[in-house]
């Protein structure tokens, strides 16, 4: 949560340039596209350019949604707390919480963005939002939920649980 | 008992047929004969309630004698609905004995052998047809089998950590491997929106699914092939080992790939599974009982107390650990049975695990008086596999702070401790 003052206060007059998929144009300011380390990396390669950085792998509206994100967290410190984080479910701020309140099709596409502009805590946020989804589902009510068949034949599906049972709750 | 009803409903039938048409007697008798031959073998092999049934739908025909056959029936009726009672009462009673309730639990063992001699023959049949449902059918648990789900914790054996190592799936899983699976929807004209994302992606959200709660992806594994094979994959399994085994950031994690090497076939999703590991999502509780012999002003009777009560172990990641000795029910005190714990017989300590010989250490001081410190050497078992369940007793010692001298307790009261879990203690793992 730290405030890194100077930093923001240099790149406040930078703006990066960024293309959707569809080719709509977006302009955020530097430090919000920096927490993209692909296009942190991008932008220490290539230096000071007023070129457009293409996205073909996402749309404007997934685009504007991952802007509206990291504008929410521009000040947060994003460590690369590497799996250190012993977080449940539970602290999802409410923020973020609100923030993921999407249809699927929608979380999916935040789920391969932020997987391809590398913004961990955005991978993290979505894939705990969907594992919020799963938890303490039976599986009938995860197939509903993602629209699943069931292609296990009853002797299959009796061998697994019978495999599963160490992990069922007694 | 099946015999004795099947007896009673002929020789009911014998003595009220004379004042009546001979001819329709005699047409039904022959009937009846058919059935019963036909049945005799099916009525061998069920339960006492079948054949309540099946005399019931034989005696229909006999309109003419009706009160004789109602009756009859009723006996039988009332008398397999106190079998039934007898087994009810006799199932509560053996709840009563474990939770340690002698008194309620020997009045029920008295009334379900009044209703029936052989209740004990009839739970044991019972309890062998609701495991052998257990195994091959998916367990539709009725409310019976969920009770005795309970009993097997303590009734099957315990001894099997490594021995049961033959995945079941594992033929399956290596099948689905070289298959190209997709996903098919369960609404045709529904697309799957998760069928969008990569694989390796799916496995991320698999790593927080386990994070939160290791059977959830249990039962996600169930959903359809494609994620039983992902469910499987070894990454996600190495992650939670690491976080699992490997404790201690100096040591390397060479030992632990070793390991998982020569011992778990290089399957990490086993080793999570059979590695022996103490668990933090709930207490290990043992109940403990003995008998005290009363005093009494006379020579004729004799009153016996049974005291009884329980002790509670919670073991923490961090190695630290709590012991409890209480006469309180654990309803009443799991719940907030932490560091915080309000009570005087609260004990604090450390704890080690030794993974080659299963043996946890406990290391406790005393909180008032730091006297004595007190050494406890359990074994850890499971009663199924992957359970990591029960803590059996190896020693018990404490040692004098100032003296030195070593005191050992006897362990002849003490019962093994068997492990609850607790959801307010958190993960799974």
């Amino acid at each position: 949560m730290a405030t890194g003052s100077t930093s923001t206060n240099i790149s406040e007059l930078k703006k990066i340039k960024l293309t959707s998929s569809e080719g709509t144009e977006f302009v955020v300011d530097k430090d919000v596209g920096e927490k993209s380390i692909l296009l942190k990396n991008m932008l220490e390669d290539v230096g000071e350019n007023d070129m457009a950085i293409p996205l073909p792998n996402v749309t404007g509206p997934i685009l504007t949604k991952v802007i509206e994100y990291c504008t929410h967290h521009r000040d947060d410190f994003f460590i690369s707390q590497d799996d250190d984080n012993k977080k449940t479910s539970d602290d999802i701020d409410e923020w973020d919480s609100e923030f993921c309140k999407v249809d699927q099709g929608t979380l999916f596409e935040l789920i391969l963005a932020a997987n391809y502009l590398d913004i961990k805590p955005l991978l993290d946020l979505t894939c705990k939002t969907v594992a919020n989804m799963i938890k303490g589902k039976s599986p009938e009510e995860i197939r509903k939920t993602f629209n699943i068949a069931n292609d296990f034949t009853p002797e299959e599906e009796i061998q697994v649980k019978r495999e599963n049972e160490w992990c069922e709750e007694r | 008992m099946t015999n004795s009803s099947t007896q009673n409903v002929r020789s009911a039938a014998g003595s009220s047929s004379q004042p009546i048409n001979d001819t329709v007697l005699e047409e039904f008798r022959k009937e009846w004969k058919i059935e019963v031959e036909s049945k005799k073998l099916q009525r061998d092999s069920t339960p006492v309630i079948s054949s309540v049934e099946s005399s019931e739908i034989r005696a229909q025909p006999l309109e003419h004698l009706e009160e004789t056959k109602d009756s009859d029936v009723r006996w039988i009726k009332s008398k397999s609905t106190e079998n039934q009672n007898a087994l009810d009462i006799y199932i509560q009673a053996i709840a009563f004995e474990r939770e340690g309730n002698m008194g309620e639990a020997l009045i029920r063992y008295q009334q379900a052998f009044k209703l029936d001699r052989h209740v004990d023959y009839t739970y044991k049949k019972h309890y062998n047809d609701a495991m052998r449902e257990a195994t091959t059918s998916e367990g539709t648990s009725s409310e019976l089998f969920k009770h005795f789900e309970q009993e097997t914790m303590i009734a099957r054996s315990s001894s099997s950590t490594s021995s049961t190592t033959n995945d079941s799936v594992y033929n399956l899983i290596e099948t689905l491997r070289d298959q190209r699976l997709e996903y098919e929807p369960l609404e045709p004209n529904k697309n799957i929106p998760i069928a969008k994302l990569p694989n390796e992606l799916i496995l991320c959200i698999l790593k927080q699914l386990l994070l939160f709660d290791i059977a959830s992806v249990g039962r996600f594994s169930l959903v359809c092939k494609k994620f039983l094979l992902l469910t499987r994959e070894n990454s996600i399994w190495r992650f939670v080992c690491l976080r699992a085994f490997h404790l201690d950031p100096r040591e390397s994690i060479y030992i632990l790939q070793k390991d998982v090497m020569k011992k778990y076939n290089n399957d990490w999703h086993r080793m999570f599974i059979e590695r022996p590991r103490i668990r933090y999502d709930g207490a290990y509780i043992a109940l403990c009982y003995y008998l005290r012999p009363g005093s009494t002003e006379n020579v004729w009777n004799q009153p016996i107390h049974l005291v009884s009560y329980y002790r509670f172990i919670r073991f923490f990641s961090d190695g630290t650990c709590i012991k409890l000795q209480s006469f309180r029910e654990p309803k009443a005190i799991i719940r907030n049975f932490g560091f915080d714990y309000n009570s005087k017989d609260l004990l604090t300590g450390c704890w080690e695990f030794d993974e080659n010989t299963s043996q946890v250490n406990i290391t406790l001081t005393e909180t008032s008086a730091m006297k004595h410190t007190r050494y406890i050497k359990l074994s850890l078992k499971s009663t199924e596999r992957g359970k990591h369940n029960k803590l059996v007793w190896n020693e018990y010692y404490s040692i004098n702070n100032l003296t030195g001298e070593k005191g050992t307790f006897n362990l002849r009261n003490d019962k093994n401790f068997i492990f609850s879990k607790v959801k307010s203690f958190g993960m799974g793992w």
